[in-house]
């Protein structure tokens, strides 16, 4: 377990560590939210820019992990450094959740600076900044394996960038996430409810207390997002084989 | 590391075959023995198989028929149980993240399971040997294509790996750097096993115990550089320069022509003779020498193929 541990850290490491270093997507990253909530704040004023405010720590966690992961995953393996660690004691498991933490910690920078802006406009209670991060790190890892998974189905450099964008865009403008869940009538609160965004947001509004008068009750949302969650770890542990046929 | 004492051998394969998913066929029913703390080199044309076979080795892909046992194990089915000991310089590897060489072995080393202090002094140490100490603070992705190959061939010494597989690790590298891989490659040799594919002949003099060529995927050839030389008529050869007629020379030897020169490879020590006498005689240039492992290489490869047209 130490061992296993330790080696996750130094996956972590040893791709996280040029992230760390490129301070400026970091704080990109961080304003990129804030212009974005600006603009809604300037045509739709505070209740509208508040909702935005929240489904953009959503979005913006889910778009970076399917992105970032799913280039970096194929990055390595263009440039067979994967080989590497597949003739190791590395785990498949190990070398995926390191890759997958090796973006969500710069991701957790930028999440952090741009939380310390709501706080600061009054946007969110500080008794309620842990849980909140925590929900956005949970659509983050989802986001990484979702990446992941891309990844494995699609190992063609040259497009993978695209089509994990093209995902995160779906992923992440179709359903209620920068938009109040309420604006749907019942039937499509639910049929939304295939997306694992929607929980996420959803819990988080809630647990914030902007308003939703939502059909899709919360508790659904908790025990769906744990659904979603252990299913894309499940499916990175099946699809992360070291070996090819 | 601890010296390897077992007598069994380290790589066993056995009748192996690999049809890739689009019908490409790698390799061809090859079985071969690697002994431990044995440099083997791998020789063979452009598509002969040797990544193929190496990265099967490695555990890295499934062959189509065979059996391969590694270091003991069987390495199709409990390949989990073996990885602990190898480590691998992957044919086209190339480190190109915003990481310098420093970064990439003593992480690599620390994934691996290595605790900090081990993985300092190992990173440490190789880097010296391998003459990227000085540099170990630059970025990879500025560094010269030599000097990065250079990075990935210290990530998997450093491990201390018992069984070590480097596919083609020194191409690009300046001959200097080039000699001292082969110094950090032939003092591993006892302490650890060596799997080496190459092109360069000289790579394979200066390193080799023994020596395996494939060509379209079948071990054509296999044993020392000495045993290897049988399959050359002659101890000798005559390079000539342009201006003797092939048929003559065709009746006083083997003849191999190659780009501008005409190796001539003579049935007997006459007819060197009869080859130097008429190339004075004529002013054509021409040299003897020993036969090497060069003239094996081009002489084994090409039977090969003959066979395979006809
Ligand atoms: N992933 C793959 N899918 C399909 N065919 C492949 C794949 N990799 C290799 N091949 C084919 O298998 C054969 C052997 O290739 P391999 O890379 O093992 O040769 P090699 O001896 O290493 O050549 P080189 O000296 O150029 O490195 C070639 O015909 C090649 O086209
Ligand atoms: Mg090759």
């Amino acid at each position: 377990m130490k061992r296993t541990l330790r080696q996750l850290w130094a996956v972590t490491m040893l791709f996280g560590i040029e992230w760390f270093r490129r301070w400026p997507i970091i704080i990109g990253l961080a304003i990129f939210p804030v212009a974005i909530y600006l603009v809604f704040f300037l045509f739709g004023g505070e209740s509208v820019g508040k909702q935005v405010m929240y489904g953009m720590l959503i979005a913006g966690s889910i778009t970076t992990g399917i992105t970032s992961l799913a280039q970096c995953v194929v990055f390595t393996k263009s440039l067979r450094i994967q080989e590497m660690f597949v003739t190791s004691p590395i785990s498949p498991l190990t070398y995926a959740f390191g890759i997958a933490l090796s973006r969500l910690l710069p991701g957790l920078i930028s999440t952090v600076l741009f939380m310390s802006v709501m706080l600061a406009v009054g946007y969110i209670e500080p008794a309620k900044v842990v849980v909140t991060l925590l929900l956005v790190e949970v659509s983050d890892i989802l986001g990484a394996m979702l990446g992941f998974l891309v990844a494995t189905y699609f190992p063609n450099p040259q497009h993978i960038g695209g089509l994990a964008a093209m995902l995160g865009f779906l992923l992440t403008m179709v359903p209620p996430v920068l938009y109040p869940l309420d604006v749907l009538p019942p039937t499509w609160q639910y049929a939304m409810g295939i997306l694992p965004p929607t929980h996420a947001a959803h819990l988080l509004r809630a647990f914030n207390g902007v308003s939703e008068n939502a059909a899709l009750p919360v508790w659904v949302s908790a025990l769906a997002l744990l659904f979603f969650f252990v299913t894309s770890v499940y499916l990175v542990a099946r699809r992360s084989r070291w070996r090819e046929v | 590391m601890e010296p390897v004492i077992s007598r069994e051998p380290v790589i066993s394969v056995t009748n192996l075959s690999k049809t890739y998913q689009n019908g490409a066929r790698a390799l061809d029913d090859v079985s071969l023995k690697v002994q431990p703390g044995e440099i083997f080199c791998l020789l063979g044309p452009n598509g002969a198989g040797k990544t193929t076979l190496v990265r099967i080795l490695a555990t890295q892909l499934l062959p189509s028929a065979g059996k391969v046992s590694v270091l003991g194990q069987d390495a199709i089915a409990h390949p989990e149980l073996i990885r602990e000991d190898m480590a691998i310089v992957p044919q086209e590897g190339r480190p190109g993240q915003d990481l310098n060489a420093w970064d990439y072995v003593y992480w690599y080393l620390r994934a691996r399971g290595m605790v900090a202090r081990e993985a300092a002094a190992r990173t440490e140490a190789t880097l010296k040997e391998m003459g990227l100490w000085e540099i170990r603070r630059t970025m990879t992705a500025k560094l010269s294509g030599g000097l990065r190959r250079r990075v990935l061939i210290a990530m998997a010494v450093a491990t201390g790996a018992k069984l070590l597989f480097l596919d083609e690790p020194t191409v690009g590298l300046d001959p200097e750097a080039r000699v001292a891989t082969w110094d950090l490659i032939a003092r591993l040799r006892k302490q650890a096993t060596v799997v080496l594919t190459t092109h360069l002949m000289d790579e394979v003099e200066a390193l080799a115990d023994r020596i395996g060529i494939l060509a379209q995927g079948r071990l054509v050839a296999m044993g020392t550089a000495r045993e290897l030389s049988r399959f050359v008529p002659s101890k000798t050869k005559v390079v000539l320069g342009e201006g003797l007629e092939l048929p003559w020379l065709a009746a006083r030897g083997e003849v191999a022509v190659r780009g501008r020169q005409v190796a001539v490879y003579p049935f007997d020590e006459a007819a060197t003779r009869e080859i130097i006498d008429r190339a004075s005689s004529n002013g054509v240039s021409f040299a003897v020498a020993a036969v090497g492992l060069e003239d094996v290489y081009l002489r084994v490869v090409k039977e090969h193929g003959e066979v395979v047209a006809s």
